[in-house]
């Protein structure tokens, strides 16, 4: 049985997995996922749920933001703020990306969170879950994490997982939406 | 060429623009301590926790790091976080983590900032 997917207005969980392109959504105003995520998160401040990262998060987020094209769609007012055009520089790069990471733990900081490790336990799901649902070893990850803790409900705008088993996917049913 | 503002002294280029600063010893010790200070903080803040009431059984080598909110979230600072970043164009689908890059930085070394 393929994930069963939630609007965002459905009924919410007491415990959410966060994948990062949720993230970036509320984060980016520009992104076209944008308002319906920020409300889903408003939502989700107010139940006070409890967010599940991965360590990922961070890492995929300063992939993201490191990209040239994510750099080069940045007002000029901002690039020149932090000197862009010097991106070769490690201190440009440092002021930048801690100006970025900023943003994301503000964010993040807004619920009572959990950071959860990785492990050779998960390594080994997440193994599984590439084989068996045919997921990116990135995204295979971020499911072994969540359901390392016990937790199945994510928060993922990623049609990949709709493949997964069991797994109760809150993408507000935007692959519908766009079929 | 220098120019002085109380304890710091910045070195400029032939153009004026700041490019190095020189800092009294004494201030330059105070923001070591002060850094040392913020990693300290950070690092009691990530103390590993026991899981939560509801959490499964977590194994003995599972690791989990618990944070409270932070006392100063709000509404309106969730709402002034929430689309502080703007870009001028969205971003094209799948390009945030496809890893094409690699023609900015070809030998993938990294720049000593000089």
């Amino acid at each position: 049985m393929p994930a069963r997917e939630h609007a965002f207005s459905d009924a919410l969980p007491a415990r959410l997995y966060l994948d990062v392109d949720i993230a970036i959504e509320v984060l980016v105003e520009s992104e076209p996922h944008h308002l319906r995520c920020r409300e889903f998160i408003e939502r989700l401040t107010s139940h006070g749920t409890r967010l599940f990262v991965s360590p990922l998060l961070w890492l995929e987020f300063l992939n993201a933001v490191s990209r040239e094209a994510f750099r080069q769609r940045l007002s000029d007012e901002f690039c020149g703020r932090y000197r862009l055009e010097r991106w070769q520089r490690p201190i440009t790069r440092q002021v930048y990306l801690d100006e970025m990471v900023h943003r994301l733990d503000d964010l993040i900081g807004h619920f009572e969170w959990f950071e959860v490790g990785l492990t050779p336990a998960i390594r080994a799901e997440a193994y599984n879950h590439v084989t068996n649902f045919n997921l990116r070893p990135i995204d295979a990850a971020h499911l072994a994490t969540a359901r390392s803790v016990g937790v199945n409900e994510i928060a993922s705008l990623d049609e990949a997982f709709r493949r997964v088993n069991d797994l109760e996917l809150w993408n507000d049913l935007v692959h519908d939406r766009l079929t | 060429m220098t120019a002085s503002n109380l304890n710091r002294r910045f070195v400029v280029d032939e153009k004026g623009q700041r490019v190095a600063v020189l800092l009294d010893i004494a201030e330059y010790d105070d923001l070591v301590d002060a850094r040392n200070e913020l990693r300290s903080r950070r690092a009691e803040a990530s103390e590993p926790v026991v899981a939560p009431e509801e959490a499964p059984p977590l194994g003995a080598h599972q690791h989990v790091y618990h944070h409270p909110r932070s006392p100063d979230a709000s509404l309106a600072s969730l709402r002034r976080v929430m689309g502080s970043i703007r870009l001028t164009s969205p971003l094209p689908p799948m390009d945030l983590f496809d890893d094409d890059d690699s023609s900015e930085n070809p030998q993938g070394t990294q720049d000593a900032g000089s």
